[in-house]
């Protein structure tokens, strides 16, 4: 076991970092005076996750949509009782997502943690899968796949990633389909579950007023050594290009919704944090509430409130995204593009440049107020594969306005993007 | 440690500050409360949209933004939320705590500043001899407000909730939906609008809580002086009736393009309680081991979600489900058993001390965020019933089985609102 603490000067802030020898990665965040104590176990799987390989296999294997989200309700189940039944012995109150690239099961507690972290280092480790407990899931996935189905931000959210991606597995929903799911069985769910939830493919993050030495001394009893298996999980080839430039969809709404994204290169793990904080920046400065275009857009009345923008970022996936509420969602699109041309030739003011940086700057440092916001980024940085997570408030510190126009370059083509439109079904 | 402080600066207006070491951030919140009536509920909400991202310091949102981009990105924010027969404006700032200033300025203080400035000193111009709201930015946010109302159908469950809302409360204050009707918002004027305003800084009853790291004398200071600045009326007493309960349940059903079908039953009781509503809440259907979620979700598989909620003080207990259409009779006669179930007593002890366990662990946390701590105590202040999280457990802690027994047994079914699809063979 190797055991290092990671420091940051700038906010004096540290927390532990322990490779175990059952080959988890485990961070520690130790907030002294909070009565919250917050746990995430979680695994490099998520819903792209659907090529793989190990070193026992001969060849590439491909399963069903939705299945890592499937395997995460399944893993709840143990073999004699329900998970949610052992937590609430202990008073913690357990939960369990799935994203694009991740699986996490976390707990979060004031007293009992101990007893918690037990539970939950427990049941992760002991799948346990019967063609029946499999199929009885299948009713409430498909009421949860309805439920996002009636979700207009989750649809042109989709449908701009359909529209962008040919091939990515990003573009399918996360639960997968009616269709998909219905092909899932218990067989399947353990290749998975063991190929994935290998412990050197995943990590354990805990934030709040802990003692460090009785978790590790858990974790020495509980964590069963595996063998590294050399896991290779793939995504097709993806052409440069968009699908679709346009999506549109009718929905039970008042107002079109939209989303206009822009292909953009994935990056490596080592990239992601400070081309997303780059990203942000251009976003920021081409149409925060801070500039000319969001003042010229919101005056004439092309955008609301509602309007927003974020870097949708991840393994094998790049896309700068602008989003909200318009009854003309092409004409906001033609003045971004018009925008993002004439920023590229012309760049960004240094002084709003500056007030971008500090704006983005207090984001972070309030993100380290409290131990769920702070476990939660020491699973991020850890399952992305960075090795400090201090290094989005150092990367914040040292970029330049030459960076940001560098990135708006590199990242907003304006002949490769997808506008994405929910209009409100006609009367 | 926390340190709790509470000053009646008079003219109905109340400041706590709670201050702790371990937040990194500081809040600062500012709430007005008044009668929620058909007649003012749009010219409220109006107000709410107007005061939050300009004042006549920072008169457009470019530069409102920007200076908050100078404070570090301080947060302000403005709502409207409804506390049983009343409504509330609720104003709040928050900062990085000022020790993480990159240049040692006070950021507190000026952030303090800001949303005073909005709340008291908004953008005005003379519109027909009356002060009003400047017409330009006035249509915009109207367009905002009526948008927003519109965008209520956007999220199914919400929008099923604010239906039914309209019959379980019928003629009753909380029956109005919280930003009026769009018909309402439409006939807005800016000097209306301005009128409302002014009426609210006049006559509703004002709590201001600060939670943060630290409170310096004169950002103190600066908060009691410009909260004593308003000019002051007759203040605003604020009071909840129970809700009666209808001589027959009424059921209805609307019908839209929905893939999933939503429902909400209402019981009404007379018995307003804070230990045994919360409880018995949390014990039906409010926890992921809840007699409903075992039922209708995990054993029947009938849906995703399928929780129940209390307004307390109105005596309302609700209980909301995402169902397919085809098994809405077969959820609904679920629900019914599962509330007979709770009346006769047919649940376990370990059940009903599991539920006080995971409630009491959760008030614990109260004071870990500076958010989650101004919630507290606001809502508290408001509705002049202040109990510290500690005794709210200790209330929780000491309700009995036959409490339980009594309020389900107390519960008399008020109707029951489904929105389903337009093929949807239900009524």
């Amino acid at each position: 076991m190797t055991k290092e603490i990671i420091r940051n000067d700038r906010t004096g802030e540290e927390y532990t970092r322990v490779l175990h020898d059952s080959g988890l990665e485990i961070l520690i965040w130790k907030t002294p005076g909070h009565s919250v104590k917050h746990a995430l176990f979680g695994t490099r799987y998520g819903s792209v996750n659907t090529t793989f390989k190990t070193s026992d296999d001969p060849d590439f294997v491909t399963v069903p949509n939705g299945i890592a989200h499937y395997l995460e309700h399944k893993l709840f189940e143990n073999e004699d009782c329900d998970v949610f039944d052992l937590y609430a012995q202990t008073g913690a109150s357990g939960n369990a997502y799935t994203s694009f690239d991740r699986t996490c099961y976390l707990f979060t507690c004031t007293d009992n943690f101990i007893p918690s972290l037990r539970i939950l280092l427990d049941f992760v480790q002991k799948p346990y899968f019967t063609e029946e407990t499999v199929r009885k899931e299948q009713g409430i996935i498909g009421q949860e796949i309805r439920m996002y189905d009636d979700n207009p931000d989750w649809r042109v959210f989709f449908n701009l990633l359909e529209g962008i991606y040919h091939e990515n597995p990003v573009r399918i929903d996360i639960a997968g389909t009616q269709e998909s799911i219905a092909q899932i069985n218990a067989e399947l769910l353990y290749r998975c579950y063991y190929t994935f939830y290998n412990l050197h493919n995943m990590c354990l993050a805990i934030a709040g007023d802990v003692d460090e030495d009785e978790i590790l001394s858990v974790c020495d009893e509980l964590l069963k050594p595996c063998e590294n298996k050399e896991l290779i999980s793939v995504v097709p080839e993806e052409p440069d290009t968009v699908k679709d430039s346009y999506k549109e969809q009718s929905f039970e709404i008042a107002v079109p919704m939209f989303n206009l994204g822009f292909k953009s290169k994935p990056v490596s793990n080592d990239e992601l944090a400070r081309e997303t904080i780059l990203c942000d920046l251009c976003e920021e400065l081409l149409v925060g509430e801070t500039s000319p275009l969001y003042k010229e857009l919101y005056d004439s009345g092309l955008i609301n409130s509602a309007f927003y923008s974020e870097t949708f970022a991840g393994n094998g996936y790049f896309v700068p995204i602008f989003g909200g509420e318009s009854r003309e969602p092409e004409k906001v699109k033609e003045r971004l593009c018009e925008e993002i041309g004439k920023r590229i030739t012309e760049g960004f003011d240094e002084s709003t440049f500056e007030t971008a940086r500090k704006h983005y700057y207090g984001a972070l440092i309030k993100g380290l107020g409290h131990p769920e916001s702070l476990a939660s980024k020491l699973i991020n940085t850890a399952l992305t594969g960075s090795k400090n997570a201090f290094e989005t408030i150092e990367a914040v510190a040292s970029v330049t306005l030459a960076d940001v126009t560098d990135c708006l370059k590199r990242r907003f083509d304006t002949e490769n993007c997808t506008l994405s439109v929910i209009r409100p079904i006609e009367k | 440690m926390i340190e709790k402080r509470r000053k009646e600066l008079g003219n109905g207006i109340g400041f706590t500050i709670l201050t702790d070491p371990k937040h990194k951030t500081n809040t600062i919140s500012v709430n007005l409360m008044s009668r929620h009536t058909a007649e003012t509920a749009a010219a409220n909400a109006a107000v709410a949209f107007m005061i939050e991202d300009t004042c006549r310091k920072y008169p457009t949102v470019t530069e409102f933004s920007k200076r908050k981009g100078e404070l570090y990105g301080a947060g302000v924010t403005t709502g409207i939320v409804r506390l049983g027969d009343s409504s509330v404006i609720c104003t709040g700032a928050n900062c990085i705590a000022d020790k993480y200033a990159l240049n040692g300025e006070d950021i507190t203080c000026q952030t303090a500043e800001l949303l005073f400035d909005c709340l008291t000193d908004p953008v005005t111009e003379e519109n027909c001899g009356e002060a009003a709201f400047p017409e330009k930015q006035f249509l915009l946010k109207k367009q905002e407000l009526i948008d927003n109302i519109s965008a209520d159908i956007n999220e199914k469950r919400n929008f099923a909730l604010k239906n039914s809302g309209k019959i379980i409360y019928r003629n009753e204050p909380a029956g109005i939906p919280l930003k009026g009707e769009i018909s309402d918002a439409e006939a807005l004027t800016s000097a209306q609008v301005y009128k409302a305003y002014k009426e609210i800084l006049r006559t509703a009853k004002i709590e201001i809580v600060y939670v943060g790291n630290e409170i310096s004398p004169e950002c103190e200071a600066l908060i009691e002086k410009r909260a004593l600045s308003v000019e002051r009326g007759d203040v605003y007493e604020h009071k909840t009736a129970v809700s009666p309960v209808k001589a027959e349940p009424e059921y209805k059903t609307d019908r839209l393009e929905v893939a999933q079908s939503k429902m909400v039953i209402a019981y009404k009781t007379d018995i307003t309680d804070y230990g045994v509503s919360r409880v018995f809440t949390a014990l039906l259907g409010g926890t992921a081991f809840s007699m409903l979620f075992k039922s209708v979700r995990e054993k029947l598989s009938l849906c995703y979600y399928c929780s129940s909620s209390v307004n307390r003080k109105k005596g309302v207990v609700l209980i909301d489900s995402g169902i397919e259409n085809e098994n809405i009779e077969a959820a609904r006669n679920e629900i019914f058993r599962q509330v007979e179930l709770a009346k006769n007593g047919e649940f376990t002890d370990e059940l009903l001390e599991k539920t006080k366990l995971l409630l009491t662990c959760a008030l614990k946390a109260v004071h870990d965020s500076p958010h989650s701590t101004a919630d507290w105590y606001i809502n508290q202040y408001l509705a002049n019933e202040v109990i510290t999280p500690e005794e709210a457990a200790e209330k929780m802690n000491a309700v009995t089985r036959e409490q339980i027994c009594e309020y389900a047994a107390s519960l008399k079914l008020d109707s029951v609102y489904v929105l389903t699809g337009k093929e949807s063979g239900n009524d």
